[in-house]
């Protein structure tokens, strides 16, 4: 509970008192690069994913994945 | 002397400029200022290099250049790479037969206020933008078109 | 930098729609691609662990964007498996013999060495499709769906995720809905808990022949654009899971107090099989970081995850790539992993004492840290981004069964 509200006030934090946070809509060159890309290997993270998580006694966090495995 | 040489310099550069007309169909502009279009309609593209949509709005603003010409519509797309190589370069790859005008800075999309890109401005004939539209889809390009003819009907003949 | 390399005009008219993909150029945006074209990924993974599990997994993924922004994507991966997995037993000084899952036929390992069921193979088919719709131009669903395949578990999912833009595009609010629903049928049926392993003339002791685990998860995320150049995420996770947690194939080693096996139903040892709750409840803190440095990209990702079973794990993840030219990168990454054991892992038990409620000897749930060190290079090939990595992963614990080596290779090549 007490991470959740860390969450909230951070998250509050980033959307509306850091207003000089961010870029003009005509800034995002470097941002709009394929490299840039939060994902930009999906094909790599799909298979790390799924190794960890058949490794590991953690999984997911990041964004939602193709589904699970009798591994673990 | 130094005539010769600066005429000469100058054939040269007309020589140049001519060999590479053929590919480079759009005319830079270097100076921005609206007073140059009184009773002309403006439309004003936002684009940069790197914007997806951009690229799909190209071949359209050709088409109406070439369409509305002789009814007074000028297409000025105005450029926002930092870098002007950038931009040739994509010009090399998308074709843009109207006016380009390089805004490295971002001034004149600061003064218009860009809320995305692209971003479009449409002009009257006594400077007052009376259209504007952000992003580019085809299926709404009726709506830009309409937007650009109700101007062009208003301009005094 | 972010311009469309030569080549792609060049391929385009020749090779058709599927040239149109390497758009997606080292460093080209991906929003250059035209539209309705399919870009396509095509991988191929090789993982092998010393003595273990080795693996090999073709993939392709297809993805089209169409003139409404909305986005349609298939992946369709193939995963054989061979090779020996950790059956939970404690290493012993004696030589040790156990029964196959199937309760036909038994294997023997020797005094000194991990015990390793040599009779793992599988192979396993999932398909995953997901959908991108634009509503507007501030907010975005996805959804996605996914089944699973093997000749002991399936596996169905499907979620949707809520995106909303901000402060001119520069925060992005998330928030995702899934569900998936687990079908578990063992060979050999499932194992009673607790029941002690027979020798393979003797009946097992089994149970019904499957059994279902259901989970529900919710992910809340940030994303915030910081300058030009820097990008940052922030994500909380809860999920849970109820049903049949337990591994059917795994047990646990009783010993005798001075820790030497204690013969019993015809083995040389007696063996229980393991038993897990029937519920887990996870959250997840997951951050990351990624900056573009004057024509390289760093990026760095922790996530701190916990639940109720008592397992607390750290992860650090972070990749550097080195941007040598338009058409070629070379891409370093160490990941860091430390996971703290579940409440009910036991290396082994003794014959004195009273059974616990739950019990598992699967190294998996034990303590452990695990390193990834390695390297991706991606260059144009043929007018094709391609991409070639090789990662050298390595677990440890505090026993002998957590120690794992382990090798993955990966080609891609994109169309």
């Amino acid at each position: 509970m007490k991470i959740i509200t860390l969450l909230l006030i951070l998250s509050t934090l980033t959307i509306s008192g850091c207003s000089s946070l961010g870029v003009k809509p005509w800034e995002r060159d470097i941002l709009a690069r394929e490299d840039m890309a939060l994902d930009n290997a999906p094909m790599d993270s799909g298979f790390d994913d799924h190794i960890y998580f058949s490794k590991e006694a953690s999984s997911g966090g990041k964004s939602f994945g193709g589904g699970g495995c009798g591994c673990n | 002397m130094k005539t010769i040489i600066s005429s000469l310099n100058k054939l040269l550069l007309v020589a140049i400029l001519f060999m590479s007309m053929p590919t480079h169909a759009e005319q830079w502009i270097s100076k921005f200022d609206l007073a140059q279009y009184k009773n002309k309609v403006v439309y004003l593209d936002f684009w940069a290099s790197w914007c997806g949509p951009c690229r799909k709005s190209f071949p359209w603003l050709n088409d109406i250049q070439a369409k509305y010409k002789n009814q007074g519509l000028v297409v000025i797309g105005v450029n926002l790479d930092t870098e002007l190589d950038q931009a040739k370069k994509f010009l090399k790859d998308v074709p843009a037969n109207f006016r380009v005008y390089s805004d490295p800075d971002g001034k004149l999309a600061e003064k218009y206020k860009l809320v995305g890109m692209p971003s479009s401005f449409v002009i009257d004939g006594k400077g007052k933008v009376r259209h504007r539209h952000v992003g580019f889809k085809k299926s709404n390009i009726d709506e830009y078109e309409k937007s650009i003819v109700s101007l062009l009907n208003g301009l005094k003949k | 930098m972010n311009s469309h390399s030569p080549q792609k005009k060049k391929t385009r008219n020749i090779r058709g729609a599927l040239a149109t993909a390497t758009g997606c150029l080292l460093g080209a945006t991906a929003q250059a691609q035209t539209a309705e074209d399919w870009k396509t990924d095509v991988s191929l993974l090789i993982y092998n662990e010393t003595d273990r599990v080795s693996a090999f997994e073709p993939a392709i993924a297809l993805k089209k964007t169409y003139e409404d922004d909305s986005v349609l994507g298939f992946k369709l991966v193939y995963d054989a498996l061979t090779g020996a997995s950790h059956n939970g037993a404690a290493e012993s000084d004696a030589v040790q013999t156990f029964t196959r899952p199937s309760g036909n036929g038994s294997y023997q390992t020797s005094a000194g060495e991990v015990p390793l069921d040599d009779t793992f193979r599988d192979s396993r088919v999932s398909f995953s499709a997901n959908y991108e719709q634009p509503i507007g131009r501030f907010n975005k669903m996805i959804y996605g769906g996914n089944v699973s395949a093997e000749h002991d578990f399936t596996s169905m999912s499907g979620s949707a995720t809520y995106l909303h833009d901000m402060n001119q595009r520069n925060t992005t609010l998330s928030f995702g809905l899934s569900f998936e629903y687990d079908d578990i049928t063992p060979e050999g049926g499932l194992p009673v808990a607790f029941s002690e392993m027979q020798v393979n003339t003797n009946a097992q002791l089994r149970g019904e022949d499957s059994d279902t685990r259901t989970m529900s998860e919710v992910l809340f995320g940030v994303t915030q654009i910081i300058d030009r150049y820097t990008i940052v995420q922030l994500n909380y996770g809860y999920s849970q899971s109820s049903g049949y947690h337990t591994d059917p194939y795994k047990i646990v080693s009783v010993l005798n107090p001075d820790g030497s096996l204690d013969p019993a139903n015809g083995l040389s040892g007696t063996y229980i099989y393991e038993n897990r709750p029937d519920s887990r409840t996870k959250q997840s803190l997951y951050g990351k970081v990624k900056r573009y440095m004057g024509g390289d990209v760093a990026d760095i990702s922790y996530r701190y995850m916990w639940d109720d079973w008592d397992v607390v794990s750290h992860t650090i993840d972070t990749h550097y790539r080195f941007n040598m030219s338009d058409n070629f990168y070379i891409e370093p990454h160490v990941r860091y992993y430390q996971q703290q054991e579940a409440e009910f892992y036991r290396y082994s038990i003794s014959n004195t004492e009273t059974t616990p409620e739950f019990i598992t000897a699967d190294y998996r749930l034990g303590d452990m840290t695990a390193t990834t060190l390695g390297a991706k290079v991606g260059f144009m090939a043929g007018g094709y981004a391609n991409s070639v990595r090789l990662d050298m992963y390595q677990q440890s614990g505090d026993e002998s069964p957590s120690d794992v080596d382990a090798l993955i290779l990966q080609y891609n090549i994109s169309f």
